[in-house]
């Protein structure tokens, strides 16, 4: 390994960079962008969701329990009514995703002690329907807490690591790590595809530059640039989100630049394989984001997933790194805890590193 | 003059499955020698300069740079070239001076000599004014020069042109063949294709290739010195278009070809050039036809070569 040669392809590789500022400015700007649209548009918590509430004798005890569904920060009383037609109606255009209904003889139940509501869920969504089944069901049986009523069991419940049970807390991670996945492998895979495209390699496959030495000046740059994204990540999820940190941030940052540096070995394999930009960043896009999204458990939680699946995600870099990125920001936990999604990583790592130098042979440079 | 030779291949073949692109061909270039190769596209010419300056690996045989082993030592003996690609392959985004100062960190180049090699290279090829230019916007002949920059930077001792004035213009051309010559005289082997018969005459010597074999080599005045197998009549005559007609059909004529204002016949092998002379003359009084001139043409470069490649078709 020469370093001469390796500063050199770096140093003109950081050239070409900093010449394209509109897609340097695209690299430093995505963290933040997907990071906003993520963090705000994944939502697993209710908030102001639009209900209707029927009650079809007006009297003290049912105005009792509508307040609280009003008062509530889940629901957003959109409709009152005595009808419940009314609700029906508005359920099936969608105005409403629930209704609550207090029969007639809601207030005489009550007093002997079996007293019914119903529940109208709009199941087309059955996610959202299952939240709002259960926040309605806590929001009941607290107020029958506080009047003192005494059911048999109770359960006292508290939730480590995310006390208010912010769904915020646990995406944040996946976001990340879903960003970084995409940034770092898609910047890589256009690198080696455009000096294969526009034949610059004919001129260096006559220098005295060998293909390590190539891979690792291309890439460099990129990792640079790939910490610097992450760092904005970080600062965004902590500073703008409120992202607790409760682990140590080096261990943090190191574990993370060894994802990062899966992913660009990642694009840049397919960069060599694919030999031209275009199709080279669909698939870097295609082989990094849907993975991440869907099969790293930042979202639909991996032990949930049909047995194949489950050994799918085993090939997702993100997953372990969801896994660690969630147990340093949330719990705290040192990564010795988790050293075999650590390990695992480094194995991904090594196999990547592998065939990276294996299909670079068809670069045509020096070994 | 028996000086190591810059390039020295021997019996180099190159197969691509059962295809045979170049076929046990000897190459030796001497220092400070312009060695041109000539050949149809499909020829072999571009497979033999890539295994020349190490891009492909030859099938067999072997191959010296500045007497280096270029299979087992690619390493040390690509420090010993400087190769300009036929089409531009430097970074069109980065600017000129970027672009030399690449070229000099991978060939090792640093402090001083560094900096007088770049200095030395921007003035050679008149690029100091455009160091700071995209490489890129560049006029074409600017992209050559700046490819043959690259290429000299590190005092190769050999230097491949892979069809450098291929869309240069006659200007450019010359002047990049002034330079050529300079660089010659300062004791580098040059090698060089082309397609241009006037380059090839300023080739020191010259290979032809045909279907992957060199078929001819030497220098231009020994070509041009080969008794042409296929002789030819220049016929000086204002009825030219009316003598064309006429002796077409003849059986020793091969080919008549018009050239400023003469016919140029040529002959099949073996013609009795003095009764084809009575012939002529015989039908010119028949068909009252006038003939200034007859007389047989010094061959040029271009018809040895016609003739060598139809002799090795036959």
């Amino acid at each position: 390994m020469n370093w001469q040669h390796v500063r050199a392809i770096a140093r003109k590789e950081w050239w070409h960079l900093l010449r394209d500022a509109r897609s340097l400015a695209l690299i430093l700007l995505m963290p933040s962008m997907l990071l906003f649209l993520f963090g705000y548009a994944i939502r697993l918590d209710l908030q102001n969701a639009p209900i209707a509430i029927v009650q079809e004798s007006r009297d003290a005890a049912t105005e009792e329990l509508a307040a609280r569904f009003a008062a509530s920060r889940a629901f957003k009383v959109v409709l009152r009514s005595s009808d419940r037609r009314d609700a029906a109606l508005a359920l099936q255009q969608g105005k409403i995703w629930a209704a609550v209904i207090f029969p007639s003889d809601y207030a005489r139940q009550r007093e002997r002690g079996a007293a019914r509501i119903q529940l109208l869920l709009d199941g087309v969504d059955a996610n959202t329907a299952r939240l709002l089944r259960n926040y309605a069901l806590a929001l009941v049986n607290d107020d029958l807490l506080r009047q003192g009523g005494q059911p048999p069991i109770r359960i006292e419940d508290r939730t480590w690591f995310n006390e208010t049970k912010e769904s915020r807390l646990a995406i944040i991670p996946g976001v990340i790590a879903m960003v970084m996945a995409v940034v770092g492998a898609l910047m890589t895979s256009l690198t080696i595809a455009k000096e294969m495209e526009q034949g610059n390699l004919v001129m260096l496959r006559t220098t005295p530059l060998t293909r390590r030495e190539f891979l690792l000046g291309k890439l460099l740059p990129y990792l640079v640039i790939g910490l610097l994204d992450l760092a904005i990540a970080v600062a965004v999820a902590m500073f703008v989100f409120e992202m607790p940190l409760r682990g140590s941030l080096p261990v943090l940052m190191l574990l993370s630049t060894l994802f990062l540096l899966v992913v660009m070995l990642q694009g840049a394999l397919i960069s060599i394989s694919a030999g031209n930009q275009l199709l080279a960043s669909q698939m870097a896009l295609l082989s990094t984001f849907l993975p991440a999204f869907l099969l790293s458990g930042f979202i639909f939680a991996i032990e949930n997933m049909p047995t194949v699946l489950q050994y799918l995600t085993l090939a997702v870099p993100a997953r372990y790194y969801v896994a660690l990125s969630r147990a340093i920001f949330l719990k705290g936990v040192t990564p010795l805890l988790l050293w075999t999604q650590v390990a695992a990583l480094l194995v991904i790592l090594l196999v990547l590193l592998r065939l990276t130098l294996v299909r670079s042979k068809k670069l045509g440079l020096l070994p | 003059m028996h000086a190591v030779p810059v390039i020295l291949a021997e019996e180099l073949t190159r197969c691509f499955g059962a295809f045979i692109a170049v076929n046990r061909i000897q190459v030796t270039v001497q220092p400070g020698e312009v060695f041109g190769l000539l050949g149809a596209n499909g020829a072999g010419k571009t497979t033999a300069i890539r295994m020349l300056c190490g891009m492909l690996p030859p099938t067999a045989g072997r191959i010296q740079v500045a007497g280096v082993d270029m299979v087992r030592y690619a390493r040390r003996a690509r420090g010993q070239i400087g190769y300009v690609a036929q089409r531009f392959s430097l970074y069109g985004d980065l600017t000129v001076l970027e672009n030399l100062k690449l070229q000099a960190g991978l060939y090792g180049l640093t402090g001083d000599r560094r900096r007088d090699r770049l200095a030395e290279v921007l003035r050679l090829l008149d690029l100091s004014d455009r160091r700071e230019v995209m490489a890129g916007a560049l006029p074409l002949g600017y992209k050559q020069r700046l490819g043959l920059a690259a290429a000299l930077l590190h005092e190769p001792r050999v230097l491949f042109l892979d069809e450098p004035t291929s869309g240069v213009d006659p200007m450019a051309r010359q002047r990049f063949w002034e330079l050529i010559y300079a660089l010659a005289d300062g004791g580098i082997g040059i090698l060089v294709t082309t397609h241009y018969m006037d380059e090839a005459l300023f080739c020191d010597r010259l290979a032809l290739m045909q279907a992957g074999r060199i078929v001819a080599e030497g220098t231009p005045d020994e070509l041009l010195r080969r008794p042409l197998p296929t002789p030819i009549l220049a016929l000086d005559s204002p009825d030219a278009v009316a003598f064309e007609q006429l002796a077409q059909r003849w059986p020793e004529v091969r080919e008549i070809i018009p050239h400023a204002g003469q016919l140029r016949i040529r002959l099949h092998a073996g013609t009795d050039l003095a009764a084809l002379r009575m012939r002529l003359d015989a039908v010119a009084a028949e068909h009252h036809l006038t003939v200034t001139g007859v007389r047989p043409v010094a061959p040029e470069l271009e018809d040895i070569f016609v003739a060598v490649l139809e002799e090795n078709e036959g």
